[in-house]
């Protein structure tokens, strides 16, 4: 474990400048987490935060969810993908300068780009622009050849302006639009940004970071800390705008709360079924052979709780009947139940709980 | 109809032309002699006069030569007859019997009280001996196996709503002595039928299509009025029971449901009676397959009562009625783990509870004036409220704190003042008008209404015409609203009714009929993550257009006489309101008109009475429009869905007992939904939801004067749910089955009556 604390020192150093990191002399192994009960501080009923959780050190990491707009793939491909946890869009204009491109060349966006505006579009006779949407964000499979932006061309003329619906603040209101477009650089990626009528940009310098999965950016702040270290966390709590299909040609954004997503590469994840035979309890390490482990990140997703629905007696509340297997970047094994979705005195969504285990080997 | 019976007479007795020494009497609807009428034989000059009465071949003999002599009958079962015999032979008579009247007496929307068959429009009718056989205490109950109406579940709210004629219950319209009864959602419209108790309820008259020129707004589907007793034989009458029932295979003191009654009424002087009445209805829930603490079926506790005053003058009857109902539904949650920093747990669940109150309060006037030949007129004010609760337990601590989400903690308000009343003119022998007025203010208040509170008014004018021309009485109508909210309506009215013979009666009925917005829809404001929703203040009414046809005959079996009912309606409704985008504000959706709507479809009931027993079959086919056929692709503009129902009576020979059955098919019901197939690709399927048979059996004994007991079975073939096909993904889809009840249930009821001279 020695190597994944200077891991996370460095990453220390890469994210707040700290100048030195200083180890321990006596190399020491820091067994992973026996288990745990956690309280993510997701934040209530507006679920203002992201919550990254690393089940072998136990620690959770609170990010607001808007503090970023923008992550910048730091594999080797150039990849970008917008910030879905407040439901952001993009659309591309096919134009490459920044400064060409104006209000008139968004005309309609406001009544289009815009996740409101998509779901009020379903009501009445479907517009020809609906079938479009489900482009205009992420692929929720975290499939990073279907992102809203398309991959960062080498030839930089081919790089088009994006326009950005930067989506919610945590009270509902909107975070304002933008203009963006990404050029690769040498150590990573330029990102040239502005305000829609704006006639200058400003520049701002990504380098990939090969111990994180993105590098993250403000559009009015420049690099933002997000994730921890790629193999610093597990998965993560978040608000997900995902895409719910509607009818056979269209699929629109649709944010769901409570979301777990898992880090992608480094985690995988098998879904237990209690019966009178299996229970969490007597889960052991012989008996993970048997189970069918995935990749997906959205393994987990909302398959772990029931929200109350009009006309069914469906409670909110967490599936009492499944448990989770996950298996970490180091090979841990952890069985992980989730105990709770609301607040035990409010009731209010966004107060989850979970218990977790090490299988022991 | 008399004069029908007058001429049918005539024509026997011209036929007749022959000196005669014996009169025969015969039940004119089923052929059979008539034992023990009292005949009174008087000569022509009143001089003198001889009582003779039916032997058991329904025969009195007269003496040759007495002729020419006034005859004339009397007899508890038949109505009274007289003629004059100018010479001798042998006659037959056929007298009208008057019980199917006596029953049949109706008041929804007529000028005056009279029979269903003679009302212009079709009325149907469920009688207290009816609702006592069924073991009715609601009218959810009581509407069961009827035909064209269906009653849906919401166990989440633990209310029952109806559809009529395939129209959703925001259409159908249910009155109290024709003054509509408010309750959540409607001011008479979209009612929770389990909330409506049928004690001192002395019938139930239905009328399909819609009554606009009558009753106004929201009865595009029809109306349901409940006709409280009012009249009393006894000066003092003392009635209680005691009923207990199961509730699927769940029962005990503290499972099952348990009923309590108590009816008092008495007259003080030829003018002044009171009645007080109150029902305590405890319904403890069924837990089924639920976890521990939840209940698939809400336990439901529910007292009503009521109250009349009466005061009867020569030509006025005027009385107070206050109604009263206070109900709680509890829905207790799930216990969930929270673990404590010190790793001990402290389970908690989150139970919500649902508390409805409604006070009616009534002010009728009926009578002659010296201008009118008879009017009525009434005040009321009805207050409606429900909390919901939404609070947290520490099932280890039993401490409880109310939860903190918006609309978790929720009072919905609903008042209205209403008034109304009408007048009927006899102008001549074949012209009949009646006019009325009504003005209605409503109140609504409540967590996702604008404001918290909004009114709307509203002021009706209307008259009505009986025009007899020939053997067709026309019947025209014309009502004038101004709403508050969407400003004048004018509603015309047409229906025709033709008696060819006792073998064709026809009925036509044309008329328009409106829904009013709602103030949901008017008012509402609901923003959440996803969804913003805002209600539309610029709403016009949804407008429908109604025809039927409906043919009353009837024809023999082995010389018992079948009654045959056949019916055919369709109902157009444009404007529907529905959710849809709005124009101004893309990124919210509203309310609108928009949406179309068709039902059409046929009835055809029969029912016979052989001896002790009597029996009804009915079957209707009824169409429910798609409006996603109007895409253009290959759609069917209609799903079809079929009903069947029976009642079987079998009265014992004893008199005191009766057995009866129950019986209903409920059809299947299809609807496109968008669905996903092998290929992962979006299609237009056809949904359905399954149909099912409904079965109640009754036992009723009278034991005495005093006591009568009652024994039934509900559900007998233990329906629990219907499967739902019809489910696409999403975020919001419900469950694939659709609640009908909770199984089998026995009930078992013990009354009790008193009747002081």
């Amino acid at each position: 474990m020695t190597h994944k604390r200077i891991i996370y020192c460095m990453a220390l150093v890469g994210l707040l400048g700290v100048s030195a990191c200083n180890d321990d002399d006596t190399p020491s192994i820091i067994p992973p987490t026996a288990g745990a009960v956690v309280d993510p501080n997701v934040g209530g009923a507006d679920q203002p935060n992201q919550v990254f959780i690393d089940l072998s050190s136990n620690q959770q990491t609170t990010v607001a969810r808007n503090t970023w707009d923008l992550g910048f793939y730091s594999g080797s491909e150039f990849r970008v993908i917008l910030n879905n946890s407040v439901s952001a869009l993009a659309r591309s204009i096919d134009k490459n300068d920044l400064n060409d491109v104006t209000a008139a060349d968004t005309l309609g966006f406001g009544a289009q780009l815009d996740i409101d505006a998509i779901f009020g579009a379903l009501f009445g006779p479907a517009p020809e622009w609906l079938s479009e949407v489900a482009a205009w964000t992420d692929a929720p499979s975290g499939d990073l050849t279907k992102t809203a932006i398309a991959e960062v061309s080498a030839t930089a003329a081919e790089n088009q302006v994006y326009i950005i619906n930067r989506g919610k603040n945590l009270d509902g209101s909107q975070r304002g639009w933008a203009k963006i477009r990404i050029i690769r650089a040498a150590s990573g990626y330029t990102l040239q940004y502005a305000d829609i009528n704006a006639t200058s940009f400003q520049e701002l310098a990504i380098a990939k970071n090969d111990d994180f999965g993105f590098v993250y950016a403000n559009l009015d702040n420049g690099i933002a800390a997000v994730a921890p270290a790629k193999n610093n966390w597990d998965f993560v709590f978040t608000v997900f705008t995902n895409l719910l299909p509607i009818d056979a040609t269209t699929s629109i954004p649709y944010a769901y709360k409570d979301y777990i997503l898992t880090n992608a590469g480094q985690v995988e994840v098998a879904i237990v079924t209690i019966t009178a035979d299996v229970t969490y309890e007597n889960f052991l390490i012989g008996d993970v052979g048997s189970l069918d482990f995935s990749s997906s990140v959205t393994t987990i997703g909302s398959g772990w709780r029931t929200v109350a629905q009009p006309g069914s007696d469906i409670e909110t509340g967490v599936k009492a009947d499944i448990f989770y297997v996950i298996k970490d970047s180091d090979e841990n094994y952890y069985k992980l139940k989730f105990t709770r979705l609301v607040d035990p005195n409010t009731g209010e969504r966004g107060n989850p709980q979970f218990l977790y285990n090490l299988i022991e080997q | 109809m008399q004069r029908v019976t007058f001429l049918l007479f005539l024509i026997l007795l011209t036929q007749y032309n022959v000196f005669a020494q014996s009169l025969s009497f015969h039940d004119k609807e089923t052929g059979k002699s008539i034992d023990g009428l009292v005949v009174e034989l008087a000569s022509i000059n009143a001089k003198s006069s001889i009582l003779k009465v039916t032997d058991g071949e329904g025969k009195v003999n007269v003496e040759e030569g007495s002729f020419p002599l006034i005859l004339s009958t009397s007899h508890l079962g038949y109505e009274a007859f007289r003629d004059t015999l100018l010479s001798s032979g042998d006659f037959d008579f056929y007298l009208l019997p008057i019980i199917n009247q006596l029953e049949e007496v109706i008041v929804t929307g007529q000028f005056t009280p009279q029979s269903a068959r003679n009302s212009v429009f079709r009325v149907q009718t469920i009688d207290a001996v009816e609702i006592q056989k069924r073991g009715a205490l609601t009218l959810e109950e009581a509407l069961t196996s009827q035909l064209n109406i269906r009653v849906s579940q919401d166990l989440a709210l633990g209310s029952a709503s109806i559809s009529m004629q395939g129209i959703s219950s925001q259409n159908v319209k249910v009155l109290i002595d024709g003054v509509p009864l408010v309750n959540r959602v409607g001011n008479g419209n979209g009612a929770d039928l389990s909330q409506i108790s049928l004690q001192n309820i002395a019938r139930i008259e239905i009328v399909e299509g819609p009554m606009a020129v009558n009753f106004g707004a929201n009865a595009l589907a029809g109306v349901i009025n409940l006709i409280t007793k009012k009249d009393f034989k006894n000066k003092t009458e003392v009635g209680a029971y005691l009923q207990t029932e199961s509730a699927g295979n769940e029962y005990g003191l503290d499972k099952g449901r348990h009923i309590q009654s108590l009816s008092l009424n008495h007259r003080f002087d030829p003018s002044w009676s009171v009645l007080l009445n109150t029902q305590h209805n405890d319904f403890l829930g069924f837990q089924g397959n639920a976890n521990p603490r939840q209940h698939e079926w809400n336990p439901k506790e529910q007292w009503t009562g009521n109250a009349l005053l009466k005061y009867e003058l020569k030509n006025h009857s005027i009385h107070y009625r206050l109604d009263a109902l206070d109900q709680v539904i509890n829905d207790f949650g799930a216990a969930q783990n929270n673990f404590q920093p010190d790793g001990q747990n402290q389970p908690f669940a989150i139970d919500e509870s649902y508390h409805s109150k409604r006070f009616s309060h009534q002010l009728q006037s009926e009578g002659k004036l010296p201008f009118l030949d008879r009017y009525s007129a009434f005040a009321s004010y009805s207050d409606f409220e429900r909390q919901k609760s939404r609070f947290v337990k520490n099932l280890t601590t039993n401490q409880e704190s109310a939860t903190m989400g918006e609309g978790d903690q929720d009072l919905s308000t609903y008042r209205v003042w209403e008034f109304g009343g009408t007048g009927f003119l006899k102008a001549g022998d074949s012209n009949d008008f009646q006019f009325g007025y009504q003005l209605s203010l409503e109140e609504v208040g409540g967590g996702r209404i604008q404001e918290g509170l909004q009114q709307i008014e509203e002021y009706a004018l209307y008259a009505l015409s009986e025009l007899n021309v020939f053997k067709v009485i026309i019947r025209p109508g014309l009502r004038y609203t101004h709403n508050s909210t969407f400003g004048a309506q004018l509603i015309p009215s047409l229906q025709l009714k033709y008696d060819a013979s006792e073998l064709a009666r026809f009925r036509v009925s044309m008329g328009k009929g409106f829904r009013s917005p709602s103030v949901r829809e008017l008012y509402f404001e609901f923003i959440d993550s996803n969804h913003r929703i805002f209600g539309n203040p610029d709403l016009k009414p949804e407008k429908s257009n109604h025809v039927s046809l409906n043919i009353l005959s009837q024809y023999k079996i082995a010389s018992n006489l079948v009654k045959l009912d056949l019916n055919f309606f369709f109902n157009d409704i444009e404007d529907q309101i529905s959710i849809g985008q709005n124009i101004n504000d893309n990124t919210s959706t509203t309310y609108l008109n928009i949406n179309r709507f068709k039902t059409l479809g046929a009835s055809l009931n029969q029912s016979l009475a052989i001896g002790s027993f009597s029996g009804r079959l009915g079957f209707s086919y009824i169409g429910r429009y798609n409006q996603i056929s109007e895409e253009g692709q290959d759609l069917s503009s209609f799903f079809y869905s079929p009903e069947l129902n029976s009642n079987l009576s079998y009265e014992l020979p004893n008199k005191a007992s009766s057995l009866n059955l129950f019986y209903k098919y409920t059809g299947r019901v299809q609807a496109y939904f968008t669905d996903t197939n092998d290929q992962n690709e979006q299609v237009t399927s056809i949904g359905e939801i399954k149909g099912y048979h409904w079965l109640d059996a009754t036992a009723i004994h009278s034991i005495n004067k005093a006591f009568d007991l009652a024994f039934g079975a509900r559900n007998l073939l233990n329906i629990k749910q219907t499967n739902n096909s019809g489910i696409s993904g999403g975020a919001h889809s419900g469950g694939a089955s659709v609640p009908v009840s909770y199984g089998r249930s026995y009930f078992l009821k013990l009354s009790y009556k008193l009747n002081l001279k």
